[in-house]
């Protein structure tokens, strides 16, 4: 059983985990030191599990941006010193050019090839076990029958396997982008189908 | 707060977590993970952040990517956990359109949408009725009968050479001969039976009596009013994934989305409806578990270019 109900992770997953990459190169650029990226998009995240409904949501993108933005906000109240400069960001604090923009956006597609990209690149056990669990949909007792394994090596394997194609996304991203410049047609290939 | 810990690290034990989630916690870890989730309202946040990425990365069955070589295929490992030395096995399937309301005597046992149960026979043989299913059983001191009326299952049979062990789904007729098969009743009283190992005699029921055809090994023959058909081609591979219902699964190999749609259809209440009729027709690969139409519905959504749209009971996938 998975912590969060299936139909929230489903909606996150389409529509705000594309978002993360532009996200958080706008929150980078307000560079405050106290405020990291990671931390506010993870406060993010549990806004957006916590509410009743995601019905009303119409643009992800706008929302996602004014749950950031009265986060920062919330940050900048909290701290004892306020900068005269966090003042004067926190005015130009609007949906910037980055985000307003939708081709900075990855799509749900481009994320998949991004991942299969991803994923070749995973040593060998990590990728096997990985690719038994969420291609083939074994289940993880079923992978380390078939392997030969320890369930708890199985369960190593995979959250190595999240720890790198996930936890580094920026970097991944940066790194694909260069590959897919190198390498185009080879790659498209193996989306279709 | 000088051991406040970065949002690294609250992912990476996120990620253990989810990991450990997904295999099935024990009460103690389930105590531990609830106090975990509750001391930062990051790590919420991280889970389901996680949860995303799990679930994003499930999409990509749909994508049909195959480029890992497997050690065995899970087909084959099935039937060797299965079979017995002296049992035939094989799955019978008839579609509600094809009966008329027929008298008969014996057992009945029937399922729910989206239950899969096993049934223990008094003569050692097993059936597993597939999701919607009703069947009658009608054992006499001569033959073993069983009428298929709605749906689908999977026969263990017991060797009994004395007592044929005949399946009987609307007119047609399947005799099992020390062999596995599967038969699977479509509309309009179609009836499909696909051999996996050994033998079996199909033939109709009527007026007329008719030769039985034999069916061998990876065979597969179409039983229609008209006639019985024999199918040209049948892979293995296709063979197996009629049956991976058994584990919860539904393999979508080269149906189109309005034929996947039918399919998680029979197991769920909620129902996944494609109104666009060009992204009906839309081929699709991947294994699903049966339960889980909505993870389907965001993965063929995002591979196809289309929007997910759920209300109430209904999941809609449309353009």
């Amino acid at each position: 059983m998975l912590p969060i109900p299936s139909e929230r992770a489903q909606w996150l997953a389409t529509n705000v985990l594309p978002l993360e990459p532009v996200m958080r190169r706008w929150l980078s650029r307000m560079a405050r030191s106290d405020l990291e990226p990671d931390d506010l998009l993870q406060e993010a995240y549990a806004k957006l599990v916590a509410l009743e409904t995601v019905e009303h949501i119409h643009n992800p993108k706008a929302y996602l941006f004014q749950i950031l933005r009265c986060l920062i906000l919330e940050h900048v109240r909290r701290s004892q010193v306020v900068a005269i400069d966090a003042i004067v960001e926190l005015e130009e604090l609007q949906l910037s050019e980055d985000i307003a923009s939708p081709e900075r956006v990855l799509s749900g597609r481009q994320e998949l090839e991004r991942l299969l990209c991803a994923i070749e690149r995973l040593p060998v056990g990590c990728r096997q076990v990985f690719m038994l669990r969420k291609l083939e949909n074994l289940t993880q007792s079923e992978i380390a029958g078939r392997l030969k394994l320890a369930v708890s090596s199985v369960e190593k394997h995979l959250a190595r396997a999240l720890r790198l194609l996930f936890a580094d996304f920026p970097a991944e991203e940066a790194a694909v982008a260069r590959s897919r410049r190198r390498s185009g047609p080879k790659e498209e290939g193996r989306g279709e189908s | 707060m000088a051991s406040r810990k970065s949002a690294q690290e609250i992912m990476t034990t996120a990620y253990d977590w989810l990991v450990r989630c997904d295999r099935g916690l024990s009460t103690q870890e389930q105590a531990e993970f609830d106090c975990w989730m509750t001391a930062d309202t990051r790590h919420l946040g991280a889970i389901a952040r996680a949860q995303a990425q799990w679930t994003h990365a499930s999409r990509l069955q749909i994508v049909g990517a195959q480029p890992l070589p497997k050690p065995a295929p899970p087909p084959a490992k099935r039937w060797i956990r299965s079979a017995w030395t002296a049992a035939a096995i094989f799955i019978a399937a008839v579609s509600v359109t094809l009966f008329t309301v027929q008298r008969y005597v014996g057992t009945h046992f029937d399922t729910t949408v989206g239950e899969v149960r096993r049934i223990p026979l008094s003569d050692g043989s097993s059936v597993t009725l597939d999701t919607n299913s009703k069947m009658a059983l009608a054992y006499t001191s001569q033959a073993r009968i069983v009428r298929l009326l709605v749906g689908e299952a999977f026969f263990e049979v017991a060797h009994d050479p004395s007592k044929p062990f005949i399946v009987e789904a609307g007119a047609v007729r399947v005799r099992a001969v020390g062999t596995a098969f599967i038969v699977r009743c479509e509309l309009e009283s179609k009836v499909q039976v696909t051999v996996t190992r050994g033998v079996v005699d199909v033939w109709r029921q009527g007026k007329i009596v008719e030769p039985a055809v034999r069916v061998a090994a990876n065979g597969r023959v179409v039983a229609t009013p008209a006639a019985v058909e024999p199918i040209v081609g049948v892979s293995e591979a296709e063979v197996a994934r009629s049956i991976a219902w058994q584990d919860g699964i539904i393999d979508l190999q080269g149906r189109t989305l309005s034929q996947a749609a039918a399919e998680f259809n029979r197991y769920n209440e909620q129902t996944l409806i494609i109104e666009d009729p060009v992204l009906a027709k839309q081929p699709v690969v991947g294994r699903f578990h049966t339960n889980d139409p909505l993870g389907f519905a965001h993965a063929a959504a995002e591979v196809l270019d289309a929007r997910v749209h759920v209300r109430n009971e209904q999941i809609v996938l449309e353009r």
